[in-house]
């Protein structure tokens, strides 16, 4: 009779594969977590409707809000144009941490950085 | 496949289905609001699923809605004395509000003695005439000029709280001088989030964010981490604004004030809104203040105060309050009150 083993083979494997599915699934993790930090959620009339990566410049305008234009800047974002009057939009300026809000209150528009958990959850200022 | 590793097996599932289960069991909603003190407000909050958020997200709506009614200085509410009827009979009749608006009215005049001035809830006269240089230059930027002097003068021998009568006995409010009027901005969003927060506890959160215009205030901690990170505002020489440091905290208050984000320009100058009663110009020394204080209320009203007096001075006073404060000079100078320190590591 064949003498028993603690871990066979096939258990070997077993448990190998756990390991590698472990570990591929913690990186994948983590590289979605950082791939996400330059992003900006744009919020118009309490919805989001655009998420926006920070990592190419650009000028644009939204659908529902033709009276602004937004710009993408290396790695920030920044209300360039607003019809509002009060422009406190404009006066913020580019803005690129997570937490941090611009925002145009007119236009109820507001722009928002988001991503990396570890990063701040709200700005006083 | 033997015992033992069946045994081992089971036992690291268990252990991994843990891991997610926190998550799974409650998510971080969030909500904004544009209509309230002439900012924008968020909300954010733990809570099982969409319907229990709505609960809580109600009771911040209500509350704010609420307190501006309370606060606001340019219209009516229906079966409402707030501080427009009050501004709308100096000179006439005492006015009978609220509590909670007589209060804090009286809150405002302890607040008027101990900072020797500094902080005054009766310089409505002066901040109307900038406001509405402000508010024209808004609208033509090419016009746009400072307040008159003489004006500003004239305005500004109304603004004594001895002139402020309160009424605890028949809970009313009466400014004595006519051309004398009431304006809250600098502790209302304060006084609002401390009520709200007040309220939230009583409906069981125990994790939540209020950002009311940068003036934050905190419950407990958030479910991924020890204490909430919020970030200090300054800005770089390009004007833009930048998060100068991070602080972690619970259950407390963190409130700015800046000169960066409300102002105007005037010949290649910029004005911003917080006005010094001794000079009644805009105080020129910093770029940004911040406060931390567990009384929300408390520390808006210091970031006010503390921007229109000098460092030596503003440091006493948050001490007797049990802040802690940083100052963001002009010239770039950075002062510190000794435990604000404290914060800066988790």
């Amino acid at each position: 009779m064949e003498k028993r083993k603690l871990i066979r083979k096939i258990d070997f494997w077993l448990i190998f594969g756990f390991v590698v599915i472990a570990l591929a699934f913690y990186s994948a993790y983590n590289f979605f977590n950082r791939s996400m930090a330059v992003k900006a959620e744009l919020v118009i009339d309490g919805t989001t409707v655009k998420e926006i990566s920070l990592s190419e410049d650009k000028i644009f305008n939204l659908e529902q809000a033709p009276n602004i234009t937004f710009e993408v800047k290396n790695g920030r974002i920044r209300f360039k144009q607003s019809d509002c009057p009060d422009k406190i939009c404009v006066k913020t300026g580019f803005i690129s941490k997570t937490g941090q809000m611009a925002v145009c209150l007119p236009n109820k528009a507001s722009i928002k950085i988001v991503g990396y958990k570890d990063d701040i959850d709200s700005a006083a200022g | 496949m033997s015992k033992i590793l069946r045994f081992i097996l089971s036992v690291f599932m268990i252990i991994l289905s843990g891991c997610s289960f926190n998550n799974i069991s409650e998510k971080r909603y969030n909500e904004e609001y544009f209509s309230y003190f002439d900012t924008y407000s968020v909300f954010e909050c733990y809570a099982k699923n969409e319907d229990e958020f709505k609960i809580y997200s109600d009771i911040v709506k209500n509350e704010l809605e609420k307190y501006h009614s309370y606060f606001d200085i340019y219209n009516e509410y229906p079966q409402l004395n707030n501080i427009k009827t009050v501004n709308d009979n100096a000179g006439i009749k005492p006015v009978e509000v609220n509590e909670e608006i007589l209060n804090l009215i009286e809150e405002c005049q302890n607040c008027y003695e101990q900072t020797e001035g500094a902080f005054n809830i009766a310089m409505g006269s002066v901040l109307r005439l900038w406001h509405d240089e402000r508010a024209a230059a808004e609208e033509n930027p090419d016009l746009a000029k400072l307040p008159d002097m003489d004006n500003l003068k004239e305005a500004a021998k109304h603004i004594s709280f001895d002139n402020i009568e309160l009424d605890k006995d028949n809970s009313t409010v009466f400014i004595s001088d006519s051309k004398e009027s009431l304006d809250l901005g600098a502790i209302a969003k304060g006084y609002a989030a401390k009520k709200t927060v007040e309220k939230l506890k009583e409906a069981g959160v125990d994790s939540a964010l209020l950002n009311l215009g940068g003036n934050v205030c905190v419950i407990g901690k958030p479910h991924d981490k020890d204490k909430w990170v919020i970030g200090i505002e300054n800005t770089d020489e390009e004007n833009n604004i930048i998060i100068a440091d991070k602080v972690y905290v619970n259950d407390t208050a963190v409130v700015s004030s800046g000169d960066y984000q409300r102002f105007y320009t005037v010949d290649g100058k910029n004005y911003h809104h917080i006005i010094d009663s001794k000079t009644l110009m805009p105080s020129e020394e910093f770029k940004a203040v911040t406060v931390i204080c567990k009384d929300s209320c408390i520390a808006d009203m210091l970031s006010t105060s503390l921007f229109v007096m000098p460092v030596s001075d503003g440091k006493k006073l948050a001490e007797d309050y049990g802040a802690e404060a940083v100052w963001y000079h002009k010239n770039g100078d950075i002062d510190k009150t000794s435990g604000y320190e404290d914060y800066l590591t988790d």
